[in-house]
């Protein structure tokens, strides 16, 4: 009952607008300011999508998927210092039309915090989307933990079998989540960018 | 002063306002954003992009006040200046004392927050923190050996019976749940004290990683709500050898006081450690809402000092404009009062004054009006009147001098007007009596006389009655002098003609009238007694008679010519050549055998002249015969009649000269030769110059009488030409 699936990247609106304004802030922001040196330090983060794949159980397409997230040295600083990241994997469902814009059928945001525990000494990860969490010795265990989806329930009988559908897949650290003082450099600072491209791939029924 | 309006850049003030207030509001949401970030962290970017956008906004605006400001001052508008001073004025006063707020802001900032921050405190925190994980760790060690005991009870039981020995160690350790793993981390039993829970936790994959290699594991796991959890993993060494390798997890309830401890420590020290990370980004953002605060602030002040620096500037400039517009003559000019101020009051002061000066500027014209019109009335009358009218200063300056004056004096007036009146004199010789006159009488102070004086001028023969009169008053007229004059040459002449007419009458009267009886009588006594006398009486009779009636004739002809002379003219005026008409009176001179040199030099280019021609020939044969007779006898007898254009004072006359050089004038008689009766001839009727004068008088021009340089006589006769014949149609008319 497996299907195969075919990773595409693709550019997307919502990327360009989130991308704009991102660039206008930090345009805007890095005319009226002088930048502290936290900003400007370090490897940056990168979210990208390592491994995704879907497979239909009765009827119902389900996604599997793996982000690898590396968190920039600030990020890792941050969260050394209990300050919980939240990362939104988004999944969307998309109705391909021929002239006119795609639409999105389903969209699905999982929303995972991370935050270190210091008392354990271990790395929290909360789903917030099905209220669990773990708990890892390791960040990168803990990353991986917050980079993955398993059996995400994607369509249901209830979605007509008769256009096709592609997956659209993305990964990134929302900033907006973050402390306020932190948001102001996460708008200037490539370091704090952490958003992967759109992945995109039809799905075969 | 259209360039002068200075071009309003920039907004009303109600906008204004409310875009400050909303700014103001949007800088406070921005500070509290900055605070708190559970109210306004979702917004705090889009604050900071409304904030920056009205930054910009601002700046524009300012930009372009200041672009506008130098534009005008370049354009030297009036007010520019003006504003330009009380914006830097407005402005300094504005930034100074907000940049020393700002400066010390900061400072209390970086310290503020950077004293929020102990060592003390974080070593406490770190203290607390390691004081909780030892006391953790004694209760995990002996959570670890019960789970090693329960092991190894586990390791003999049978497969059959693993479950209820696992509930059985369960209940009896006290643990929450103990799950028994596979070797391939499968559940092989599970005994849970929360029946609700079907699914036992499955601990993390690195734990497992850890049991493949048989050692044993003690944790501490925070479980979402349920409080703080003890994980213990200890392998299950079964005495068989080949049976698999369980693996028994043992997850035990931390005490929930020693869990609520742990925990407040916990978030205690993990709020710490985050407010430690934020300090940088705090202060960074803090400094920025500050600068951003302060950037704007500034902003509007400036914008603010333009607005205020316009309209302060404004009633000033525009008082400049109507100051200047005054100035250019303009006193129409109102400006509107637009405040109670000491301002308004300037305002209300300067309409009061430009209403003034209007109102006066306007009384001023109509007086000049009518002094105009009083003027001219005056100029027309004096230009009108037939009397010359003369006036001048008491410093002898001329001050006017009317149409006639200068008509009779035969003067161009403008010439001599602001200049003393001597400088007549010097310039026409034929003045002098007259300002000889007048001098004499300013001598002697007379303030008002009267006097008759004679002149030789350009129209000829002139007698002036005239009128003088000292002005009095106190004015800068005073001490001046009007003197009046009338010609009364034709009055006078009249007069004399009169006279002469009247003892022409009486003559004609009283003696022609007697002397015909008296011719009469004597030829009758003659014609009676002459037949009956003797020879010698008759002879003495006939003497007698005779004697009687040659002298009655010779009485006759002189009453005859007497009444000839006195006769008033009846003039044929015609314009003649006077040349032609010489040539004719010449040649009739000419054909006679005269042993006399007739000379004719008829010179003049223009002699049209407006005469009566039969007058003036019977002047020509006067003065032509009078010459003859002169030279009469003389061996080279010689007659010289010319004529030439004379330039009169402002007209052109013809002159004839009749000379001869017979024995002249005697000096004696030179005075009075033209009057009747005076002659240097032993015969004749002593009335020939005399007529010849009548007849130049008649026609309005001059003669003189001279001897000439060789001897002889010269006689001048000068008439107008034909152009001023209306002032001999006038004489003509009145006598």
């Amino acid at each position: 009952m497996f299907a195969e699936a075919r990773i595409t990247g693709s550019l997307s609106l919502s990327t360009v607008a989130v991308f704009i304004r991102r660039r206008a802030n930090v345009l805007l922001l890095s005319v009226i300011c002088c930048l502290p040196a936290q900003v400007c330090a370090g490897h940056p983060g990168i979210i990208k999508l390592e491994d995704a794949h879907t497979f239909r159980i009765d009827s119902s397409d389900f996604l599997d998927a793996q982000f690898a997230i590396e968190l920039s040295s600030g990020a890792e600083e941050a969260v050394q210092n209990s300050v919980p990241l939240l990362f939104e994997l988004q999944v969307q469902v998309v109705e391909a039309h021929t002239w006119l814009w795609d639409s999105v059928v389903i969209e699905i945001t999982e929303r995972r915090l991370l935050q270190y525990h210091a008392l354990s000494e271990s790395y929290q990860v909360k789903d917030l989307n099905a209220a669990t969490q773990g708990n890892y010795r390791r960040l990168d265990d803990a990353l991986r933990a917050a980079g993955k989806i398993s059996n995400l329930l994607l369509t249901d009988q209830s979605l007509d079998r008769g256009p096709t559908y592609s997956i659209r897949l993305r990964g990134s650290l929302d900033v907006e989540s973050l402390p306020t003082p932190v948001q102001l450099i996460a708008y200037i600072s490539s370091d704090w960018s952490m958003v992967s491209k759109w992945y995109k791939w039809q799905l075969v029924r | 002063m259209a360039a002068g309006s200075i071009a309003r850049i920039g907004f009303g003030v109600l906008p204004m306002l409310v875009l400050f207030a909303l700014l103001l509001v949007s800088l406070s949401l921005l500070s509290d954003a900055t605070h708190n970030s559970e109210r306004f962290g979702q917004m705090y970017s889009m604050l900071l992009l409304i904030n920056a956008a009205a930054l910009v906004f601002l700046g524009a605006l300012v930009i372009v006040n200041i672009i506008g400001l130098i534009r005008q001052q370049r354009m030297k508008v009036p007010g520019a200046r003006m504003t330009s001073r009380l914006v830097v004025m407005f402005v300094v006063l504005t930034v100074v004392p907000v940049s020393i707020v700002y400066y010390f802001s900061l400072q209390f900032l970086q310290r503020g927050i950077d004293s929020w921050f102990d060592v003390r405190i974080e070593q406490g925190l770190d203290d607390a923190l390691e004081l909780s994980r030892a006391a953790l760790d004694v209760r995990l060690a002996d959570i670890l050996n019960l789970t090693v005991r329960m092991a190894e009870n586990l390791s003999d039981a049978a497969p059959a019976t693993l479950s209820l020995t696992l509930y059985d160690q369960r209940v009896r350790s006290g643990a929450a749940e103990l799950t028994l793993l596979g070797g391939d981390g499968r559940i092989v039993a599970s005994s849970s004290s929360d029946i609700t829970d079907i699914i036992p936790d499955q601990p993390p994959g690195e734990v497992m990683m850890l049991m493949r290699n048989r050692k044993h594991y003690i944790g501490l796991d925070p479980l979402g709500e349920s409080g703080l959890y003890a994980r213990a993993l200890v392998p299950v060494l079964s005495s068989r050898s080949d049976s698999e390798v369980y693996t028994l997890q043992a997850l035990y309830e931390v005490s929930e006081r020693f869990s609520l401890l742990a925990e407040s420590v916990q978030s205690a020290y993990t709020r710490y450690k985050e407010l430690a990370y934020l300090r940088i980004p705090l202060k960074f953002s803090y400094s920025l809402t500050l600068s951003i605060v302060l950037v704007l602030s500034l902003l509007a002040a400036i914008w603010a000092a333009f607005h205020s620096a316009r309209r302060l500037v404004a009633p000033v400039r525009d008082l400049a404009e109507a100051t200047h517009a005054v100035a250019d003559g303009d006193y129409s000019k109102r400006l509107s009062v637009a405040s109670e101020d000491e301002l308004g009051f300037l305002v209300r002061s300067f309409n009061d004054m430009t209403r003034r000066l209007a109102m006066s500027r306007e009384q001023t014209v109509r007086g000049q009006q009518q002094i105009e019109g009083q003027r001219a009335y005056l100029e027309a009358v004096l230009a009108n009147l037939s009397s010359g009218v003369i006036s001048m200063s008491a410093d002898s300056v001329l001050r006017a001098i009317n149409h006639t004056a200068s008509k009779r004096l035969g003067i161009d007036a403008r010439q001599y007007l602001g200049r003393e009146m001597s400088v007549l004199a010097s310039e026409h010789a034929y003045l002098g009596p007259f300002v000889d006159a007048v001098v004499s009488h300013r001598s002697q102070g007379d303030r008002s006389w009267e006097e008759e004086i004679a002149l030789h001028g350009a129209g000829g023969y002139q007698v002036l009655m005239c009128r003088g009169t000292v002005l009095g008053g106190k004015g800068k007229r005073a001490g001046g002098l009007v003197i009046v004059f009338d010609d009364v040459t034709a009055l006078i002449q009249a007069q004399r003609d009169a006279a002469w007419g009247e003892v022409a009458r009486r003559l004609a009267h009283e003696i022609k009238n007697p002397l015909t009886p008296i011719q009469l009588s004597a030829e009758r006594i003659r014609r009676r007694y002459l037949g009956r006398m003797d020879a010698q009486e008759a002879e003495l009779l006939d003497r007698a008679t005779h004697t009687i009636v040659n002298q009655v004739d010779a009485m006759k002809k002189m009453v005859n010519a007497f009444s000839e002379y006195a006769r008033a003219p009846n003039l044929n005026m015609a314009v003649m050549n006077f040349n032609k008409l010489v040539d004719e009176v010449l040649d009739l001179y000419r054909s006679n055998d005269l042993k006399v040199d007739m000379i004719e030099r008829l010179d003049a280019e223009n002699d049209t002249i407006e005469g009566d021609a039969g007058r003036l020939r019977q002047l020509l044969h006067n003065l032509i015969k009078n010459a003859l007779e002169a030279v009469k006898g003389m061996p080279d007898a010689r007659v010289t009649v010319s004529t030439r254009g004379v330039d009169g004072v402002k007209n052109n006359q013809i002159e004839l000269c009749v000379e001869d050089n017979g024995p002249g004038f005697k000096t004696d008689v030179l005075e009075n030769i033209f009057e009747p009766y005076v002659s240097t001839k032993p015969k004749g009727s002593g009335l020939g110059l005399a007529i010849v004068k009548k007849i130049v008088e008649e026609h309005g021009g001059r003669i003189s009488a001279e001897s000439g340089e060789a001897g002889g006589a010269l006689v001048r006769v000068q008439l107008l030409l034909s152009n001023e014949s209306r002032s001999v149609s006038d004489r003509q008319a009145l006598s």
